[in-house]
């Protein structure tokens, strides 16, 4: 029903000088260009920065108010129904519908996405239920899972049909953490041949799985590039530093805060991000992705409380 | 085809609730008691249109079914775009590459075939049950009003987003129809009894009029797709 291009036909996303003004006055977006290809591409930023607001413009659940978002060299707004044709996609907030057993629900998606051969959608039902975990649990209704037997479901329910396209919103929520890391690896797998867009605030699935991402913070682009890219950005901001309890505010004014814990000598032991370093014999370390986050946040919001 | 039907299944699957087969079995007790224990002095109760060259038996009949189809109706179709917003899932429906307005067109078919099939079992229990000799078509000139209402419930719920709103909005004109036949609704009169003057002076007959009724429950039911899938995209 819908041209559907062979597994290692390449998707391309590009997002060109896109504005989001929410009909609100919120401005979700601004001025956001990003090229996306092949591989898993991590989408970090804090709430509200406009993640989700970015992947519901490229599966063509909104318009952006300027600025074009095309596949394959083809705007969405023109042709949503062919994206679509080419999207999996899982919602932040996902839900199913609760008087359906999981094989039906997926039944009814694969219908919805247009694979009308009954037997395959049966064999490719069978086997994503077994994949995301949930062989055991097809007799069940849907409204009797646990928050995370649904968030499975809606992973199982965007592979469904194998698309070329994946968008994942924060896919990993609520999910414990084998069965997360279980699923990072196989979208990493699937990110061999596909385009998935993966939003998360786990910084380490990031680390992990994308060879490429994007750092959003109040619409913007701040960062675009590869995890040790963004890494290095972080290099000589990064400290830790032991203070007694009552100094530990002084140093929350200037700085942001990444980790603490007691020290031997009954003083807190700070993980810091800041300009600076902070006073009182403090030691740069080695930054991790999370720490460049933090950098990065604090560069464009304020290192200070 | 065989997608479609499938399609249909499932759409019907979504749709059906308990209340359903409820109001259907209702119906057909309160059918049956009526008949069984209709004395002659509530038979002009039963008021029909002069006009209509009706038995006793028959007007009994069409009461009962006009009462009864548009809550059965009401309650088969009515929910079908409020549904996604009540399951969560409007945000991944319309992500889909299918057709979105097809969503509502199905799942009125599949509320419509459910309807009929409900009259179809009222009609039969009460005759079989009975024995009465009553014309067994003239009570399915009742589902045009019913198809008709359900398409109203569908696009204030598809607007409101809010299908207790839409079930107010059906069964308020019902209920205004039942007092004042004609006052709100004219030439699409609801209610074969009700014929008002109007539409007597001004000729508009019962044929006309349910298929008017049709005409309008086709416009209603395709405005709702189009509201639904236009809301989808704005969460
Ligand atoms: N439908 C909407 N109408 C109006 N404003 C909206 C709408 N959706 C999102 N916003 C606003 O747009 C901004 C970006 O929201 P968005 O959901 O894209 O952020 P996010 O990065 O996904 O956040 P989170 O990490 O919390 O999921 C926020 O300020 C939000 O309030
Ligand atoms: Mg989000």
């Amino acid at each position: 029903m819908n041209p559907r291009p062979e597994q290692d036909d390449t998707v391309e996303v590009v997002i060109d000088r896109v504005d989001k003004v929410y009909p609100g006055g919120v401005t979700a977006l601004r001025g956001v260009s990003l090229r996306i290809g092949r591989g898993m591409f991590g989408l970090l930023g804090p709430n509200g920065a406009g993640k989700t607001t970015l992947m519901r413009l490229v599966a063509a659940l909104e318009r952006p108010t300027r600025g074009e978002v095309t596949v394959n060299g083809i705007p969405v707004t023109r042709r949503p129904s062919w994206v679509r044709g080419l999207l999996g996609y899982l919602p932040q907030d996902f839900r199913a519908y609760d008087k359906l057993t999981p094989r039906e629900f997926l039944d009814y998606v694969a219908l919805l996405k247009g694979l009308d051969d009954p037997r395959r959608r049966r064999r490719e039902i069978e086997l994503l239920l077994e994949q995301v975990g949930l062989g055991r649990s097809i007799r069940s209704r849907i409204g009797t899972f646990s928050g995370g037997m649904r968030q499975r479901l809606g992973i199982a329910q965007a592979l469904l049909g194998g698309p070329p396209l994946l968008i994942v919103d924060e896919p990993t929520a609520g999910l414990d953490p084998e069965e997360r890391i279980r699923f990072r690896n196989l979208l990493a797998e699937l990110g061999l041949t596909r385009t998935i867009i993966l939003s998360t605030h786990v910084v380490a699935d990031v680390e992990h799985s994308c060879s490429e991402l994007a750092l959003l913070i109040g619409g913007r682009v701040a960062f675009r590039g590869t995890p040790d890219a963004l890494i290095s950005r972080a290099v000589g901001k990064v400290w830790e530093v032991e203070v007694d309890p009552g100094e530990a505010d002084r140093v929350r004014a200037t700085h942001r805060v990444v980790s603490s814990r007691a020290a031997s000598g009954g003083g807190l032991a700070l993980r810091v991000v800041g300009r600076d370093a902070p006073p009182g014999g403090a030691r740069p370390v080695r930054p991790t992705l999370e720490d460049a986050y933090m950098v990065l946040v604090g560069e464009a919001v304020g290192f200070g409380k | 085809m065989r997608t479609f039907l499938a399609l249909l299944a499932h759409e019907a699957r979504l749709l059906f609730t308990w209340a359903l087969p409820l109001a259907t079995a209702g119906s057909t007790l309160i059918l049956i008691l009526v008949i069984e224990t209709g004395s002659p002095e509530i038979l002009p109760l039963l008021k029909t249109d002069p006009g209509l060259a009706l038995s006793m038996a028959d007007r009994l009949v069409l009461r009962v079914v006009e009462l009864a189809a548009p809550i059965v109706g009401v309650l088969a179709v009515s929910h079908a775009t409020s549904l996604d917003v009540d399951a969560g899932t409007a945000e991944l429906v319309g992500s889909m590459p299918r057709w979105t307005p097809g969503v509502i067109l199905r799942r009125a078919a599949a509320g419509f075939l459910m309807l009929t099939l409900s009259l179809v079992f009222i009609v039969l229990a009460a005759r079989l049950v009975t024995g009465l000799e009553f014309s067994l078509d003239r009570p399915f000139l009742a589902l045009p009003p019913s198809v008709f209402l359900a398409g109203l419930g569908l696009v204030v719920s598809a607007w409101t987003r809010s299908h207790a709103a839409g079930l107010a909005a059906a069964l308020g004109l019902w209920v205004m129809d039942l007092i004042r036949p004609g006052m709100c609704t004219g030439p699409l009169y609801l209610f074969q009894a009700g014929r008002p003057p109007c539409c007597q002076t001004a000729g508009l007959d019962l044929c006309p009029n349910r298929l008017l009724l049709c005409a309008g429950a086709a416009f209603l039911v395709a405005l709702s797709s189009w509201l639904y899938s236009r809301r989808g995209l704005s969460r």
